[in-house]
Parts: structure tokens; C-alpha cells; sequence
């Protein structure tokens, strides 16, 4: 079902707090762009969520592309190696 | 969104491509889905690697991959609160207070907990295997 705003998504009401100068920035940015201030912070949203993402996804794939033969033991190396007391 | 806890044996498994769970660790930590672990994998994952493997190098990547993890907004840190409840887990369960600590984590900010420990962690439904993590659906 399509509601009136176009998405074809439920979608929740939420109140957040801003500085009145982040708002102003933000409102701003919306006019620019022809858009609302909560299709805006929709926007904002999607991408800081998925480019934090890829850029763990970035490293990870860095850091590990010299992956080690170590025999396959991490768990039992991992509880050998902790300290008892 | 699930957002997926892994324990340090995640992170070696990635490290060692001799690791049965390596291709789904790598699967899931380079993954789109939100990925968390507990401040206390550096040392782990740093300790098993000079250790028991004595590769200082493999203890740089790992430290690199906690701090990727990290730098995405997911590090746990332990406090008093996470402690206590891991003493608990811990008492109840029968595991380690190291092991509990994960499964402490994981619950502290609503995530499933990841592992390759089948003994203690996955036979007793307290986490799930990588493979199973990146299974569809």
C-alpha cells in the first residue's frame, strides 16, 4: 500500500533534539536540495549507516588479505592462552 | 536489522585460513550487516597471536580488524555493570567469566552473539556459528 508521503514503508514519528544552528543548516540544505527536512535526514541516515559500513568492509578485506595458516585452532588456543590465576 | 556480536574466536578464524568457519568470518565481518565485539578481543586476539602462534604480524592485523570494527561504531567496552552480569552468565551457565563476557556484551545492546566455540557457546544455543550468521534469512 502506498500512503500519501509516496513510501511504500511503515513509518514511525520520532522526535530528536538539534542545536537551533544544526537545524538551520540542515533546513537549509533542504531547500537546496527541493526536498523536506525528514527526507533529508532519511538521506543523511541511509548513507552514514552504509558508509560506515563499507568502510569496515574496506579494512577488513585490507588487513586480512595476508591471512596466516595457523592450524585451525583458535578456540582451543584462545581458552589455553587465558590466564587462570 | 540483526546486528551481530563476534567473539574473539571470529576474529582468529579470519586470521587463519586453516579455520574450518575462516571464509564465513570473512563473510560476515566484511559484510553489510552492523558488526560489534567486546574491548576485551584486542587482548585476546593479541595474546593468542603472539602466544600461540608467535606471529607478531598476524597481532597487527587483528589489532587492525578490532579497530576497524571499532572505528564503525562497534566496540563494546566492559564496565561494572557488563561484569556483573557476565559473573552471573557465568555462575549459571558454567563458563568462563571470559566467555560470559561476550554473551554479556552481545545482550547489552540487543545483538546475537557469534562463535566458533561449539563446546561452550554454540551446543548451548548462545551463539551462533559464523556459517550460520551468513546463512539467507
Amino acid at each position: 500500500m502506498v500512503s500519501s508521503t509516496g513510501y511504500t514503508h511503515s513509518m514511525a514519528k520520532v522526535m530528536v533534539s538539534l542545536p537551533d544552528d544544526l537545524l538551520g543548516s540542515l533546513d537549509a540544505e533542504a531547500a537546496r536540495r527541493h526536498t523536506t527536512r525528514s527526507g533529508l535526514l532519511r538521506d543523511y541516515a541511509h548513507e552514514g549507516l552504509r558508509h560506515r559500513g563499507q568502510e569496515r568492509a574496506r579494512r577488513v578485506q585490507l588487513l586480512m588479505s595476508e591471512a596466516g595458516h595457523h592450524g585451525g585452532k583458535g578456540v582451543d588456543d584462545l581458552k589455553r592462552h587465558r590466564p587462570t590465576g | 536489522m540483526t546486528v551481530w556480536f563476534v567473539d574473539a574466536s571470529v576474529l582468529l578464524a579470519r586470521e587463519d585460513a586453516d579455520d574450518d568457519q575462516h571464509e564465513d568470518a570473512l563473510q560476515l565481518l566484511a559484510g553489510d550487516a552492523p558488526v560489534a565485539t567486546l574491548d576485551l578481543a584486542f587482548y585476546e586476539v593479541g595474546n593468542v597471536a603472539v602466544r600461540a602462534w608467535r606471529d607478531v604480524q598476524a597481532a597487527g592485523r587483528l589489532r587492525g580488524l578490532v579497530d576497524a570494527i571499532a572505528a564503525d561504531g562497534g566496540l563494546v567496552r566492559v564496565d561494572e555493570a557488563l561484569v556483573a552480569h557476565a559473573v552471573t552468565i557465568a555462575a549459571t551457565e558454567g563458563l568462563s567469566v571470559y566467555d560470559a563476557g561476550y554473551v554479556a556484551g552481545a545482550a547489552s545492546i540487543g545483538a546475537r552473539l557469534v562463535s566458533c566455540d561449539l563446546r561452550d557457546l554454540v551446543s548451548r544455543n548462545l551463539a551462533l556459528t559464523p556459517r550460520q550468521a551468513c546463512e539467507p534469512g
